[in-house]
């Protein structure tokens, strides 16, 4: 009896070993895949030949293959950035290169046009400076002097003598007197017109361009005349102010 | 050729200076005007021809400026054209 127990025992034991070999084969198996991949000799029949991870937990799962994977995928990306980062500033530098190029070229061209200009310029100033000089061999200098300068006493006489003048000659041409008085026409109106405002002058400037100088003690005549008539007409004025008013210049009504 | 004559006084100069030029009546007023300064020894560039009635002279030829403006005229330093006056 003993001995038939001992046998059966020796069996089973026989059996679990051979269960627990085949299984420990299959796990290198499949560590040696992971690892290796296809060219993987790592099994059963070359154990020598199996790299340490053989030793790391067994299954590579489906996660970790997924994350293996995502790894490669930004592993990859991040190449692909850093290639294109190279490229666009490869390319930067040759445009600036270019751009340097074509503002050289630019500046150049500007310096060679001023140039030309100035050239232009010096040569126009020259033409110009000879041609003046041909014609200045026909200009004649025909008198040269100084003008007589008015003194104090001459300038002041000279508006009395205006005055003076104007109220001798009772009725005046505005044109004979600024050319009397060596004046432009209208400055002479102009001056007169400030004697008049200030009183210095009393009178009428008709629209025929004359002016005729009436007295204070005419005016007076005039105005007492019409305050006797009361109603006076424009004729009866007119005949009366021949007489009340005198026309002539002082020097014939004197003679 | 014709000539014209200009009676030009220097204003500028108390004394009144004046010189009496006779040029063609073709010649540009430009070269008067040069001619004018270098007489009075004043700089051309900063000069100016005026008449007696202060309008500036800016016309084309000697003949056309004589029929314009007359004979007399004046020069003055360039930066008193278009001024108050003192």
């Amino acid at each position: 009896m003993d001995v038939a127990l001992y046998l059966i025992a020796a069996a089973v034991l026989i059996v679990l070993i051979g269960f627990a070999v085949k299984i420990r084969s299959r796990t290198q198996e499949a560590q040696g895949w992971a690892t290796g991949g296809p060219g993987a000799t790592c099994g059963p029949r070359q154990p020598s030949m199996c790299p340490l991870e053989v030793e790391q937990p067994k299954k590579v799962g489906a996660k970790k293959q997924k994350k293996l994977e995502e790894k490669q995928a930004k592993k990859a990306q991040r190449e692909a950035e850093m290639e294109e980062r190279e490229e666009r500033k490869r390319m930067h530098e040759l445009r600036e290169q270019e751009r340097q190029q074509e503002d050289e070229r630019e500046r150049l061209m500007e310096q060679k046009q001023e140039e030309e200009e100035r050239h232009a310029a010096e040569e126009q100033e020259r033409r110009e400076e000879e041609e003046y000089l041909k014609l200045k061999a026909s200009f004649v200098v025909e008198e040269q002097g100084e003008e007589e300068q008015l003194t104090e006493d001459q300038s002041r006489n000279l508006l009395q003598e205006f005055i003076q003048h104007i109220e001798s000659s009772k009725v005046v041409l505005l044109e004979d007197l600024a050319s009397h008085f060596g004046m432009r026409t209208q400055d002479a109106i102009n001056r007169l017109q400030d004697l008049l405002a200030e009183g210095s002058l009393t009178g009428v400037i008709d629209d025929r361009g004359k002016f005729i100088s009436i007295t204070p003690e005419e005016l007076d005549s005039v105005a007492r005349f019409i305050r006797q008539r009361g109603h006076v007409s424009i004729t009866e004025l007119a005949q009366a102010s021949n007489s009340l008013i005198n026309l002539q210049p002082e020097s014939r009504s004197s003679a | 050729m014709s000539k014209v004559t200009f009676k030009i006084t220097l204003t500028s100069d108390p004394k009144l200076p004046y010189k009496v030029l006779s040029v063609p009546e073709s010649t540009p007023f430009t070269a008067v005007l040069k001619f004018a300064a270098e007489e009075f020894k004043v700089p051309s560039a900063t000069s100016a021809i005026i008449t007696n009635a202060y309008l500036g002279v800016l016309c084309c030829v000697a003949g056309n400026v004589f029929l314009k403006h007359g004979s007399e005229l004046r020069i003055i330093p360039r930066d008193r054209v278009g001024g108050q006056g003192d």
